[in-house]
């Protein structure tokens, strides 16, 4: 049937009438973490011992089997009777491969049982790269690339070379460890082949042989690149270094005093690269996803496998697999694709331009989105108190940390209550005001032809005018335009009775103290709300301020980030670590977050320096 | 909106207990209690905390034992027409507290903050604020209640650290009042305007077990004992009990006296926050429990489309008495001649029931 106006109305009436709920999917909640989460855990019918032996027994049986059809054969070609008893030979061969492939299977999955960075380095080449796809996740682990070469002119050998994206100087592999192995006329095998290579081919200042994955990993993830030969059970380890480090750009946002100076740039590759070269962990998982049907960014996903929730993960990787648009612009648009409450002003992952603080952040157990072409990281999940903590926190004492957290949280509340606080008490409560200020406001006012709310709005929106105006300035002219303006505009304003000057003083330390959040998009909305609430308090004073404000407190308490509650800590209450508002010692930092529900709870063990339990070495030997 | 909440911890357990059980401070029942019991007006939270207490600690046992809500527990015990009758009890003691606390705050706000403005509007703000939060959900409400009990627990103190160059410790002398026959009608009081706090055996499965409950009970309804406690001693030390009994807002006017030097007076104003803050807390977590009930009852999958409705429901009928003292003397009978025996009559009526089904209180199985 055609819809028009009246069907419309009368289905209106009718959803009305007969509510009900939409049914939507459960929301996600980061819940406990399931490290064996993709793994069908079936009930063991045997205990482990019982399968370990009927296994020793299946491969002693076999081993039985295979040597009695060699003596056998051996018995047949000694007697002259095996060309008449081939078939039947050849029968019992073929029954022995098929057990061989049974058992196969069981050697595997002994070998997958072992920890693969402890194991040595194999002469197949296809067992030593099915141990690095294990060992870097891939291939959910875009970061590694592992090519396989062939060796000298004639393909005397194959090996493959293994090494991390963005970490290795491209010419370095090019010149000085491809373009000599390809072309090598040396013969390999003959010999010490690893010498031979690492003598007369490789032109490498630093170079090294390794017999395991342990000492292969810790040259990769530092950015080396290693070479595996077929048949050997060695490799070798060629200094390539070469990621962007310190020439890439200082932060212009997030500027520290102390602390790492290096900043992301547009390049997806260099961004993964910085962190990685921070973090040189095996288990530091790069996950490449396109968004953008047309644009076809590449979006990077990381995260330390063995830390981060397994469900928090596929939840993210779900949310930036199922955005169906065009083109995305900025890392901040991509955001509102995925958070949780995205009409909320509130920011739900932390945007970052440092390196160290993404590092900072996966070791607890984080993830970060860095989309192509975008300088700015975001970490997620967050809680509210992460927005005041600055990139300096960490290196700077906990004392001093603790000292300007707790500055920013109270300019933070200065921010947002100073200009409605002083409209409500001006206006509904001055016997609230001590005598001698109030006599003195009602005597600077007095000049004055607007109400006080008036005076706070234009005051605020011009240093709202000036803050935006001096952004779009370029250069230090745009900061000098601002100090500037603001000094000659609030005089003038003072002068010619626009304003009072205990309003040019409250707007003044409002804005200064708005400059105290560190985060951009904290700080914007802590503005927005400041007007919300200077308008409700013009109206209805103190009333209509704690309505408003304890509405906001429960907006909070009510949002959640990527699943964790927005205020956690305290609301709900988990267990805190020592990063919340109080920072402790980094060696009193034993827990991660308890909302993120690692994998890993235990950051380092509650005696994190063993060292004081002993004497010091002079006094033992006395 | 699902009304059904998630798992709720002791922080959001305490934080509901207290929040219905302390918006009374703020609001003229302490100058009742001046009026009943005079000077011994501090020993009334303590005794009627633990006349609640025990009632209470009766609704937990059963629970203990029987497992679910209040709710199923009388159905379980009683049958399904008994618990809807009890069903009903607790939605009239939560709807008609909050729709009491509405209007009583909005007086008050009227006399200390808006004197200009029509009550009736000031209701609705009240009652808007409020069914915003329950729009939100009870988790929320119990975690922004559970982050500002402390800015309140401060305030508190504050005042009554301000306060103590004004105490006059003789008021508070004999320290019985009139003796024990006159705290019958001040303790059924408390009972009856403590009954909200039985929010916590109604939502009992959504805590994460008994004990969360009893904890939080313990915790947060002690808490608001003890502070009101406090708040009576102080009150009556600084008015005593005759001035006690005559007047309006009794933390207000505490607060009016604070005295530090001349820059530090008439701090009144600021405190206003804090008690309108408490109030909307109180009456959303009232409201919550009244619409939780007529959701379970009436087995709606949702209360979503109730809260518009309710939200200007309670404030018609908070609109209603002519004045605050009507409210008041509303307030004082409901509380003692239907709140707390009903409470009285509903708990020992399923304790009875308990021991007649369970085989002299033996624990019953579960189907």
């Amino acid at each position: 049937m055609e819809t028009n106006i009246f069907t419309r109305a009368w289905q209106g009436l009718k959803n009305l009438i007969d509510y009900s709920p939409a049914k939507l999917p459960d929301p996600f909640v980061l819940d406990e973490a399931r490290p064996y989460d993709s793994i069908q855990c079936q009930e063991p019918l045997e205990t482990v011992e019982e399968i370990r032996l009927r296994r020793f027994v299946s491969m002693t049986e076999y081993a039985g089997r295979l040597s009695l059809y060699m003596e056998k054969v051996l018995q047949a070609v000694k007697s002259g009777s095996l060309a008449a008893e081939l078939d039947k030979y050849k029968t019992e061969l073929l029954t022995l491969g098929k057990q061989w492939e049974e058992l196969s299977a069981v050697i595997y999955s002994y070998e997958r049982s072992q920890d693969p960075a402890e194991a040595a380095i194999d002469t197949s080449l296809d067992v030593n790269r099915k141990k690095l796809e294990i060992i870097y996740r891939i291939p959910r682990n875009k970061d590694l690339v592992i090519r396989e070469i062939e060796v000298g002119k004639g393909s005397s050998a194959t090996a493959l070379i293994a090494y991390m994206e963005g970490l290795v100087d491209g010419v370095k592999l090019d010149r000085f460890v491809l373009e000599p192995l390809m072309g090598t006329r040396s013969h390999l095998y003959e010999g010490d082949t690893i010498k031979q290579l690492i003598n007369n081919v490789i032109p490498n200042g630093q170079i090294r042989r390794v017999d395991t994955f342990k000492s292969l990993e810790d040259g990769l993830n530092v950015g080396d690149t290693a070479l595996i030969i077929d048949g050997i059970g060695e490799a070798i380890i060629v200094e390539t270094k070469g990621w962007e480090h310190r020439g890439v750009e200082s932060p212009k946002t997030e500027q520290t005093v102390r602390g790492s100076l290096a900043a992301f740039s547009e390049n997806l590759r260099i961004n993964t690269g910085l962190v990685r070269s921070l973090l040189h962990s095996s288990d530091l998982v790069t996950e490449l996803i396109k968004i953008g049907k047309r644009g076809q960014l590449n979006c990077a996903v990381m995260y330390i496998d063995s830390i981060a929730n397994t469900s928090l993960v596929n939840e993210v990787r779900r949310r930036l697999q199922g955005i169906e648009t065009d083109y995305i612009a900025d890392s901040g648009q991509l955001v509102q694709f995925i958070e949780d409450s995205p009409t909320l002003v509130f920011p739900q992952t932390l945007s970052t331009e440092r390196p160290d603080r993404v590092a900072n952040h996966l070791v607890e157990g984080r993830l970060a989105i860095i989309l192509e072409g975008n300088p700015f990281v975001q970490i997620l999940p967050v809680s509210f108190f992460s927005f005041f903590h600055s990139g300096e926190d960490f290196s700077a004492k906990s004392s001093i940390t603790n000292f300007l957290r707790v500055i920013r949280l109270f300019g933070a509340l200065i921010s947002v209550v100073l200009p409605a606080l002083y409209i409500a008490i001006s206006n509904f409560h001055p016997e609230a005001m001590p005598t001698e200020l109030l006599l003195a406001v009602a005597g600077s006012r007095e000049s004055v032809p607007f109400p006080a709310w008036f005076e706070v709005l234009m005051m605020d929106i011009s240093f709202e005018l000036i803050r935006e105006g001096g952004l779009r300035v370029p250069g230090v002219l745009g900061s000098t335009i601002g100090i500037v303006g603001a000094i000659i505009l609030g005089q003038a304003a003072i002068t010619a009775h626009l304003v009072s000057p205990i309003v040019v003083v409250i707007v003044a330390v409002t804005g200064l103290a708005s400059f105290t959040i560190p985060e951009y998009r904290m700080a914007s909305a802590v503005r927005l709300i400041r007007f919300l609430l200077f308008i409700v308090a013009s109206l209805l004073g103190l009333v209509g301020l704690g309505m408003v404000m304890l509405i906001q407190v429960a907006i909070l308490c009510g949002m959640k980030s990527f699943g964790m509650p927005y205020m956690d800590p305290i609301g709900p209450k988990t267990t805190a670590n020592y990063d919340v508002v109080i920072r402790g010692q980094g060696f009193d930092q034993d827990r991660r977050p308890d909302a993120l529900n690692t994998k890993d709870s235990r950051r380092q063990p509650g005696i994190s320096r063993p060292w004081l339990l002993h004497s010091p070495k002079g006094e033992r030997e006395k | 909106m699902k009304y059904h909440s998630g798992r709720m911890g002791i922080a959001e357990g305490l934080a509901l207990a207290f929040i219905t059980s302390f918006p009374q401070v703020f609001l003229s029942i302490p100058a009742v209690f001046a009026a009943l019991a005079g000077p011994a007006i501090w020993a009334i939270p303590i005794i009627g905390g633990i006349v609640s207490g025990s009632f209470l600690g009766i609704h937990l046992f059963l629970l203990n034992r029987y497992q679910g809500d209040l709710l199923t527990l009388s159905e379980r015990l009683l049958g399904k027409p008994a618990a809807v009758i009890i069903g009903l009890f607790f939605f009239f003691v939560m709807f008609g507290t909050a729709c009491l606390w509405t209007r009583q705050y909005a007086e008050n706000t009227l006399l200390t903050a808006l004197p200009n403005v029509e009550f009736q509007f000031v209701i609705l703000l009240y009652a808007i604020s409020a069914i915003l939060l329950v729009g939100m959900g009870i988790e929320v409400v119990s975690r922004a209640t559970y982050l500002l009990i402390p800015f309140c627990i401060v305030g508190l103190v504050l005042v009554f650290i301000g306060l103590t160059n004004q105490l006059k410790p003789l008021y508070i002398f004999p320290l019985l009042g009139s003796g024990l026959p006159s705290f019958v009608d001040p303790i059924l009081l408390f009972v009856g305007a403590s009954v909200p706090v039985t929010i916590l055996l109604i939502l009992a499965p959504s805590f994460q077990n008994i004990q969360t409950v009893r904890a939080a009970l313990f915790l947060g309804f002690g808490g608001s004992i003890i502070l009101r406690s406090i708040a009576n001693g102080v009150y009556i030390m600084v008015f005593s009990a005759a001035i006690a009994a005559e007047k309006t807002l009794p933390f207000f006017e505490m607060a009016r006296l604070v005295y530090i030097n001349r820059f530090l007076q008439r701090l009144e104003a600021l405190f206003i926050l804090l008690w309108v803050i408490v109030g909307v807390l109180g009456i959303a977590a009232c409201l919550y429990g009244a619409l939780y009930i007529i959701a379970r009852l009436c087995k709606l999958p949702t209360v979503k489309p109730l809260l518009l409705p309710v939200c200007l429901i309670m404030a018609n009928i908070a609109a209603i008495p002519p004045d605050a003292g009507t409210v008041l003397d509303l307030g004082i009978i409901l509380y003692i001649n239907v709140f707390s025996p009903g409470l009285a009559v509903i708990t020992l009526v399923l304790l009875a029931a308990a021991w007649v089904k369970g085989g002299g209180g033996k624990r019953c199985e579960l189907p």
